[in-house]
């Protein structure tokens, strides 16, 4: 296998498909795009472990599925945000990024931090 | 959204989504490399390589999907319950009647199948509560009682037994609380120190006790029970080291047992030590009093324990040093588990009410049958309306038989109210000294049973009603009538003559069944009338009796007793009002055993095959206070006293068994191994026993001057009622010796009562029940010819305007119920012919097919069914043609 891929956290990629969703309603292959343009490709998902995690998000109620048409015109199931999805989402982001502050804190301290 | 979708959401197979969502993501990546310039096989290939296992991926997402749909078939049966129940209250408060009837009818079928099963549960079926309860076994059981070297024996040398202790219950003492107070008679049992121990019964306060305590001269100690320990002690908790007097002798509470023990049964108030002392032969096998109980060894068997035992018998037999039992002695030994030992001559009658009260429950269900399918008829249209709006016929179903488990509870909860007096009444019902009547209780077993039983019944009366009127097409229905008010005679929407025919043929099993109840009842009500018709041999009116203990140790010499016994004697004679006084040592029907063995000399050639005698020692008086006729030769009197030669009486049972051909007159007998030898001076009459339904057993008199005993019941003939001489006695008595205890005071025929207990209660109880079936059987006959009746007022509107006469309708419906009737009777007798084996074995002097029941129950059971459908036909014959037509 080449390059950079890093394994993804559930709960993480369960974030990024919130996200995905929180403009409008995407097929599950719309949001494995989503996903890999907006992270630059840096997270190649082993692709399959999104459907599962579509099927969980959708079952907690934070999504909604619904059968339609895709761009080309083929049968596809979109999935779109709740408003309880949208909470989620927000508490989420929240939380994410201050555990990633906090991490790069660490990872720019000196030997000895500063205590205050 | 579209009639796809809807169709999908509503629970087409999830797995088809699935397949088309990652074949259209599996497709769209491809379609992606491709446009990248990959050739489609190499896309496909990178495609799937990109996504994962499609199959890992795919079981994920099914597994998800399945437990959503769980949730939500979960989320909708909850909901559909709920409305079911609300519907079904709401239905039953509707018709208030019809509920009314149908709940009594289940309270009384499932309460009296609770209260039943509550005592068999606790008396038969469950195990012991004792430690290892499924190795306990009763030891020689078919003897009945060891003497104290037999149970050692059977202690230490049958291996198959790991522990073996013995008790011996019952034992008249008397106690004193050592405060002052007067000594009364209480029960107690002598017991092996280690029983406690053997049954895990830990006491409450203190000790229970110590194998040393069996040895002569050290056992000068007593275990109460907490009854006593509360009545007499006052529940101090300093009882313990306290001294008390029992039978005049101080002992040492050492212990007080917890309030839910009793052993041998709850009539045993305080525990003794038994003495073993085999230095005294006389005392070590002179007495068999005690009962032996045993725990194998894990994995030996009662078989084996029983071939050791009468090995051991037959070694036993050349030991003892008093006298060479019969050959068969021991031949017979019997190793029975202790469970059924215990319930022995209980199980038949128990489970002959079992097999009652079942059926009482089976007719009150065909009973609430009926009536729902009376009630379904009226509801057809409903029912119909639903179909229509898209409910399946599984669904109905579920509806009908939420309403019938509903009913089902509502009667089962006024049904355990039943029970629980019920319950309490039969305990009362049952003799004192009944083994394990502590552990029979309302608990959780028995509410098992309950929640089981009343599960069954739902189904049982549910089912049918319930898949007849969800049938497609309904009941076949017609116009509907008016609705009665009547809730049992609806005028109903329909339902034909097929329900007619349902019905009838409902009714048939339980007139059957209330047949067998009642023909039952009557032979054992004619048995019971046999029994206590029995002449008992003796004059029983105008007699009253008293138990008197005197303390062993002041009263242990014959001369003290005779002075003793010589004065009261007097005194009561001198009382106002009486007119004859004497004294025995054993009175017919207390209970009390008094057997010997005894040596008939020129009868009994060979000493190892003595007969065994009831014995007494009575004052000369006896036979008059109590009209017992002289048969030959002479009575006791003021000849025989200490002193003069030994005599004795027997009685006819002895002579004819003994002496057929020969003069009795003269012919002595005796007790070699105490070199006592006695003259028969007369013949007296028999007198029953124990019971009444037992033949007079070869019985042996001897003058009480001549073998006085210590403890003695005295019999009092005098004028008028028994009660006012009561209290006088005590003063006299107390008079005379205040150490006296006088118990158990009470008339003659009490005691004869009480031996009749347990058949009085199994023939009360089988008449509840039968009453209860033909009461059921009467309202089921009833409601049947009524709903047939109003189902049919068209047809005899009709019949009306082509010249039928009114008493021509009511003779019709009149004869269907004959009909009905008569089927059902037949079936009945039959049955009841076939149970006749079973019920033979509780009956005494009755022929289980006396004719006098087997016609007069067919006669009364069809007056019934005759009188239930009176109503209905004056309904019939009352019927207006014009009205009907309209009606119909």
């Amino acid at each position: 296998m080449a390059g950079s891929e890093v394994d993804i956290l559930r709960g993480t990629l369960d974030l990024l498909v919130l996200k995905s969703l929180s403009w409008e309603p995407r097929h599950g292959y719309g949001v494995a795009r989503w996903i890999e343009l907006s992270t630059g490709d840096v997270l190649q998902v082993g692709e399959g472990t999104l459907y599962p995690a579509l099927h969980r998000l959708e079952e907690r109620g934070w999504i909604a599925s619904e059968w339609g048409v895709s761009e080309n015109n083929r049968r596809a199931k979109f999935y779109e945000l709740t408003s309880r999805g949208r909470q989620q989402l927000e508490a989420e982001t929240r939380s994410w990024r201050r555990y990633a502050e906090a991490v790069f804190a660490a990872l720019d301290a000196p030997s000895v931090p500063a205590t205050t | 959204m579209t009639r796809d979708d809807r169709d999908r959401r509503l629970g087409r197979r999830p797995e088809r989504d699935i397949e088309d969502e990652l074949a259209f993501h599996l497709e769209m990546r491809t379609r992606e490399l491709e446009a990248r310039g990959e050739s489609p096989e190499r896309a496909r290939e990178r495609a799937l390589a990109r996504f994962g296992s499609v199959e890992e991926v795919r079981a994920s997402c099914e597994e998800i999907a399945r437990r959503r749909q769980r949730k939500v078939a979960r989320v909708e049966y909850l909901a559909e319950l709920g409305q079911d129940l609300r519907f079904a209250v709401r239905t039953l408060v509707r018709k208030p009647a019809f509920t009314a009837v149908a709940l009594l009818t289940l309270a009384l079928g499932i309460g009296a199948n609770t209260a039943i099963f509550s005592v068999v549960d606790a008396l038969v079926v469950r195990s012991l509560p004792y430690p290892a309860a499924d190795r306990l076994v009763a030891v020689w059981a078919d003897r009945g009682a060891l003497s104290k070297a037999e149970h050692l024996a059977v202690e230490e040398r049958v291996p198959s037994l790991e522990a073996a202790e013995a008790y011996q219950g019952g034992v008249g003492l008397t106690f004193g609380a050592g405060d002052g107070g007067p000594a009364s008679l209480v029960r107690g049992a002598r017991v092996t120190p280690g029983l406690f121990t053997f049954l895990g019964a830990r006491p409450a306060l203190g000790r229970t006790f110590r194998p040393e305590e069996s040895r002569p001269g050290a056992g000068d100690v007593v275990v109460l029970s907490h009854g006593l320990w509360r009545e007499r002690l006052g529940a101090d908790a300093s009882a313990v080291g306290a001294t008390v007097l029992v039978d005049g002798i101080p002992r040492t509470v050492v212990g007080v047992m917890p309030p839910d023990f009793s052993f041998p049964s709850r009539r045993d108030r305080l525990w003794l030590p038994v003495t073993l002392d085999l230095a005294n032969p006389g005392d070590a096998w002179g007495h068999s009093l005690l009962r032996t109980i045993g725990r194998l060894r894990p994995g030996a068997t009662p078989g084996q324990a029983a071939a050791e035992l009468r090995a051991l018998a037959s070694e036993l037999r050349l030991e003892n040093p008093l006298w060479t039992p019969v050959e068969e002695y021991g031949a017979g030994a019997a190793v029975v588990p202790l469970r059924e030992h215990l319930s022995g001559d209980l199980r038949l009658p128990l489970l002959v009410l079992l097999a009652a009260v079942g059926a009482v429950l089976l007719i009150a269900c065909v009973n609430v049958a009926n009536l729902l399918l009376a009630r379904a008829a009226s509801r057809s249209r409903e029912f119909a309306v639903r179909t229509a709006m898209g409910a399946s016929r599984g669904r109905l179903v579920r509806q009908l038989m939420t309403e019938s488990l509903l009913l089902a509870g509502a009667g089962a909860c006024g049904g355990l109210l039943l029970a629980h007096w019920g319950t309490n009444a039969m305990v009362s019902g049952l003799p004192v000294d009944t083994p394990r009547l502590d552990e029979v209780a309302l608990d959780g077993r028995v509410l098992a049973f309950t929640v089981l039983l009343t599960g069954a019944a739902g189904l049982l009366f549910g089912l049918l009603p319930a898949l007849r009127a969800s049938r497609p097409g309904g009941t076949g229905a017609t116009r509907a009538g008016r609705d009665s008010t009547n809730a049992l005679g609806h005028a109903a929407a329909g339902g034909g003559r097929h329900q007619r025919r349902l019905a009838g043929a409902l009714v048939t099993v339980e007139i059957a069944l209330a047949v067998l109840l009642v023909t039952s009842a009557g032979l054992l009500i004619r048995s019971f009338d046999r029994l206590t018709a029995v002449e008992p041999g003796f004059r029983t009116g105008e007699l009253l009796t008293a138990r008197l203990t005197p303390p062993p140790a002041r009263f242990g010499d014959d001369a003290r007793r005779r002075a003793l016994y010589g004065a009261v004697r007097d005194r009561v004679a001198a009382m106002p009002g009486t007119r004859a006084v004497a004294l025995t040592s054993q009175l017919p029907f207390d209970q009390d055993i008094g057997r010997t063995a005894l040596f008939l000399q020129g009868v009994t050639q060979d000493p190892n095959d003595l007969p065994m005698f009831e014995e007494r020692a009575v004052t000369h008086e006896f036979f008059e206070a109590l009209a017992i006729p002289l048969l030959r030769g002479r009575a006791f009197d003021t000849r025989d006293a200490a002193g003069s030669p030994l005599v004795a009486l027997i009685d006819e049972s002895a002579a004819r068994e003994f002496f057929p051909d020969s003069n009795p007159i003269g012919a002595t007998v005796g007790f070699p191994w105490s070199d006592e030898w006695m003259t028969i001076v007369g013949v007296v009459g028999a007198v029953r026993n124990r019971e009444l339904g037992e033949a007079p057993r070869p019985t042996l008199y001897r003058p009480f001057d001549q073998s006085p005993r210590a403890a003695m019941k005295l019999v009092l003939r005098g004028d008028g009622p028994t009660d006012r001489h009561a209290a006088n006695l005590r003063d006299v008595i107390a008079g005379v010796e205040p150490a006296i205890a006088v118990s158990d005071v009470q008339p003659m025929e009490a005691w004869i009562a009480e031996s009749l207990a347990r058949p009085r209660f199994a023939t009360a109880l089988l008449l509840v029940f039968a009453a209860l079936a033909l009461v059921l059987g009467a309202v089921g006959i009833y409601g049947v010819i009524s709903y047939a009746t109003a189902q049919r007022i068209r047809e005899f509107g009709v019949r009306k305007a082509l010249g039928a006469r009114a008493a021509d309708l009511a003779r019709l419906i009149l004869r269907d119920a004959g009909v009905l009737a008569a089927i059902g009777i037949a079936v009945g007798l039959a049955a009841a012919w076939a149970s006749t084996r079973l019920l033979a074995a509780l009956l005494y002097d009755t022929s289980a097919t006396d004719p006098l029941i087997f016609l007069g129950v067919p006669a009364l059971l069809g007056l019934v069914a005759v009188l239930a459908a009176v109503g209905p036909a004056m309904r019939a014959a009352s019927v207006e043609s014009a009205q009907a037509l309209r009606e119909g």
